[in-house]
């Protein structure tokens, strides 16, 4: 579009030219979303469920191994439970109070800065402690204190701890109280941290037991000009407040305490494991028990029991006495005894075949059997509890009858526009006994159906692949959904296994996929 | 806001000629407003559809696909504002007027292998057990805003230079790559070898225009030649990224760090595959 300057006088035709220019570019510029279809093929997921999978979910130990070979083994070599003594492990909550209130009536009296009214050195009982500990190294642990003051003047209170160190820094509590109104009492509260405190309990004299020595010192403070005035009826008072104090290393004399042990393990979990039958026959099954304490124990099992069915064995009911661990720096050199579990009558192993849910053990334990033989120097350190450990090797050989392992899995909708097809999926069997699968897939939209699939593969390596195939479409491939499996193992007669086995589990999708640009 | 206090900037810095003229009518100006797009196996049905939107269907897309043959495919669209002026009086008795141009452009075009095109539009079940070669596919876009002043001599001829503002342009290329599923889908392999840069902000450039036109009464021909958008521009921050991988896998385990359904949930899928390097400044052509 040419304009001249000698005929462009009117600009009608040229405002109407730009308004329908800008109404056609506003119209050009409205654009709906790009669509086609397009039909997918591809593999999604690969995965591979081995011994180790199936196992692991027994206990979460690093401990267990699967060891490969022409008869592959499960070995399991760790703790199964601690034995915790509470009266070792967390100090009573204790609470001081003290108060300082003039010897005399009426007032005022003026206190000069930097006078000291009350210094004295007091032992902090802890009560309700029935060992005699010298010393201790806290876990955590603190002070709540409160202090307060109707003085009218500056009040300098020092509580100081010279047993408690953290890190070689004796712990004390400072405050500086400004002067009271002569109605309401002055406050201070807050908290002082214990973590790590070594704490000497030996008292003010280094020869008691089960004490803090502290010094408290009460005065104005010397750096205030203004003199204090107290009258006869004033008061400071400060109050302590341990709490929480878990121990992380005590010693002392721990006492001829009795301790019960109860201890119950899930084996097996109905949850994952419904039922069925797996032949356990193990070459070397040692329950050992792990003495850490520097104290004697006199250790008494008696009964131990498979889903409540009891089982004999000639050390249960008998006292075996654990002598005292020995202690060198941070090394710890256990006390041990053991119990042969292939001893048992009727044998335990027979039981756990059965796929129990619990195995439980019943005992109990008395702490320096023998009285203070160390001379109050039994040492324990939470860190390395007593424990019982298994030491356990299983050749993977043995007949299998229906044993069903479940699973579930939660899985998030997709958003897949117009998704028509199927979810492939495919199982290889490795194992050499067969498997039957049942699975529902239930969908968290109400309105779609759950779907059903079952199976069978045969045992390797004859078996066939089974593949399944289930059908999908946008609303079941967006709606979140719950897939719960239910395999099942059976062996035809014993079988051995060299720990390779593995069930492969591949999933792909095939179907029409509309793609949208928006 | 940015972007059109500049584009501003720049429309007033094209304005400067006009300041002290008593009255616009004493400049010949001229407004060109053009868009098209091209394509050697879209039809325009199709074409119209990827712009402007809508389903496209499957005769579209095989139409599409036997015109395209085994060659490779394009598609590209231009479509801009030139708005042009020259001052009447000649400047300095030179023979010459004072000229300028405003221009706003838009330039996007898009390459592909047969491969790639079934690939997009029709999916890669009918290709299993297949090679899919994607080598010198590619993908440019840029917009941009060109104000130019010059000189107009005789027949038109004409040569400007000026500023270029560019807010938008994306850059991406494969140079090699290839994409391969198995008859039973079960494994999957593929090879990236492609690189692609995005402007963060808007680049800055300067340009030339010129043209040269032979028209000569005796002549028995013309010849016009035109020369556009010849010109750099600095990106002061531009993303850049670069693949060159070979990926092969039967499937994604559940669990697992990167090549996994875990890692797909948790947006860390692949990461370790993408070379990434944000905000570099840089020149470029223009396209």
């Amino acid at each position: 579009m040419m304009n001249d300057c000698s005929n462009s006088r009117n600009k009608a035709p040229l405002l109407m030219w730009l308004a329908s220019l800008a109404l056609v570019v506003l119209v050009g510029c409205v654009r709906e979303a790009t669509r086609w279809e397009v039909e997918i093929a591809l593999p999604l997921v690969d995965d591979q469920w081995t011994w180790s999978d199936v196992i692991m979910d027994l206990t979460s130990d690093s401990q267990l191994q699967v060891e490969t070979g022409a008869l592959g083994v499960i070995r399991f070599n760790g703790p199964i439970a601690e034995w915790n003594i509470a009266s070792l492990t967390q100090l009573p909550d204790t609470i001081v109070e003290q108060e300082l209130t003039p010897e005399f009536t009426g007032g005022p009296f003026p206190v000069p800065p930097g006078a000291v009214l009350l210094d004295t050195e007091e032992d902090i009982v802890f009560q309700g402690i029935d060992q005699a500990f010298t010393s201790i190294v806290l876990e955590s642990g603190h002070i709540d204190y409160l202090v307060e003051s109707s003085t009218d003047g500056y009040v300098d209170l020092q509580y100081l701890f010279p047993s408690v160190t953290i890190a070689g820094v004796p712990v004390e509590l400072k405050v500086v109280l400004p002067p009271s109104n002569g109605v309401d009492f002055q406050i201070e509260e807050g908290t002082l941290d214990l973590a790590g405190a070594t704490i000497d309990l030996t008292g003010v004299s280094g020869n008691e037991i089960n004490r803090i020595a502290s010094q408290l010192i009460i005065g104005t403070p010397a750096n205030i000009p203004d003199t204090a005035q107290v009258y006869g009826t004033d008061s400071i008072r400060v109050r302590m407040h341990f709490q929480e104090l878990f121990v992380r290393e005590v010693s002392g004399y721990f006492g001829q305490e009795t301790v019960s042990f109860d201890v119950e393990q899930m084996v097996f979990d109905p949850v994952d494991f419904p039922g069925g039958f797996v032949e356990i026959v193990p070459s070397r099954a040692v329950l050992e028990f792990q003495n850490t304490i520097a104290a004697d124990l006199r250790l008494q099992l008696d009964q131990l029991a498979v889903d409540g069915i009891q089982v004999n064995h000639p050390l249960l009911g008998q006292p075996q006495l654990v002598t005292r661990a020995a202690w060198n720096g941070e090394d710890v050199e256990p006390a041990i005894w053991q119990m042969d579990l292939l001893e048992t009558q009727p044998a335990i192993f027979d039981l756990l075949s059965y796929v129990p849910e619990w195995v439980s053990l019943e005992g109990e334990g008395l702490l320096n059997p023998l009285g203070d033989v160390s001379g109050g120097h039994d040492y324990f350190d939470t860190r390395q509890p007593p424990a019982l450990y298994l030491d356990f090797e299983w050749p993977l050989a043995g007949a299998i009858e229906n044993f069903e392992i479940r699973r579930t899995l939660d899985i998030d909708g997709a958003d897949l526009v117009g998704f028509d097809g199927e979810l492939v999926v495919r199982l290889s069997n490795g194992f050499p006994v067969n498997w039957e699968l049942e699975a529902e897939w239930n969908y968290a939209d109400e309105n779609l159906d759950p779907l059903t699939l079952s199976g069978s593969v045969g045992s390797f390596p004859n078996g066939e692949p089974l593949v399944l195939r289930i059908p999908m479409d946008e609303q079941r491939v967006k709606s979140p959904a719950e897939l719960a499996v239910n395999l099942r193992m059976r062996s035809d007669g014993p079988v051995e296994f060299t720990g390779h086995e593995r069930i492969r589990m591949q999933l792909g999708f095939e179907g029409f996929y509309q793609v949208e640009v928006p | 806001m940015m972007k059109a206090r500049k584009c501003t900037v720049l429309l007033g810095l094209l304005a400067i000629p006009f300041l002290g003229l008593t009255q616009l009518d004493s400049i010949p100006w001229s407004v060109t407003v053009w868009g098209q797009h091209r394509s050697n196996t879209l039809d325009h049905e199709m074409g119209r559809k990827l712009v402007r939107g809508g389903f496209i269907d499957q005769p579209m897309i095989q139409a599409a696909g036997e015109t395209q043959g085994g060659d490779m495919g394009s598609f590209g669209y231009a479509t801009g504002l030139d708005l042009r002026w020259k001052l009447n009086r000649m400047w300095r008795e030179s023979g010459a007027r004072v000229c300028g141009s405003v221009q706003v452009k838009s330039v996007g075009d898009i390459r592909w292998t047969p491969e790639l095109f079934d690939l997009a539009f029709t999916g890669n079940a009918g290709h299993l057990g297949r090679w899919d070669v994607l080598d010198g596919s590619r993908f440019r876009y840029a917009t941009w805003v060109h104000a130019a002043i010059g000189l107009e001599g005789k027949y038109q001829n004409r040569l400007e230079a000026g500023l270029v503002l560019q807010p938008a342009g994306i850059n991406a290329r494969i140079h090699n790559g290839y994409f391969y599923v198995d008859s039973e889908v079960d494994s999957l392999l593929g090879y990236v070898r492609a690189e692609a840069a995005f402007n963060q902000k808007p680049a800055w450039g300067i340009a030339v225009n010129a043209e040269w036109h032979f028209l000569r009464e005796d002549a028995p021909f013309a010849f016009h030649l035109r020369l556009q958008n010849v010109g750099v521009t600095f990106v002061p921050s531009q993303d850049q990224f670069a693949v060159d991988t070979m990926f092969q896998t039967s499937g994604l385990t559940f669990a697992g760090e990167s090549w996994s359904i875990e890692a797909l949930e948790n947006g860390d899928f692949g990461r370790d595959l993408l070379v990434s390097i944000p905000a570099q400044s840089a020149w470029s052509l223009l396209p």
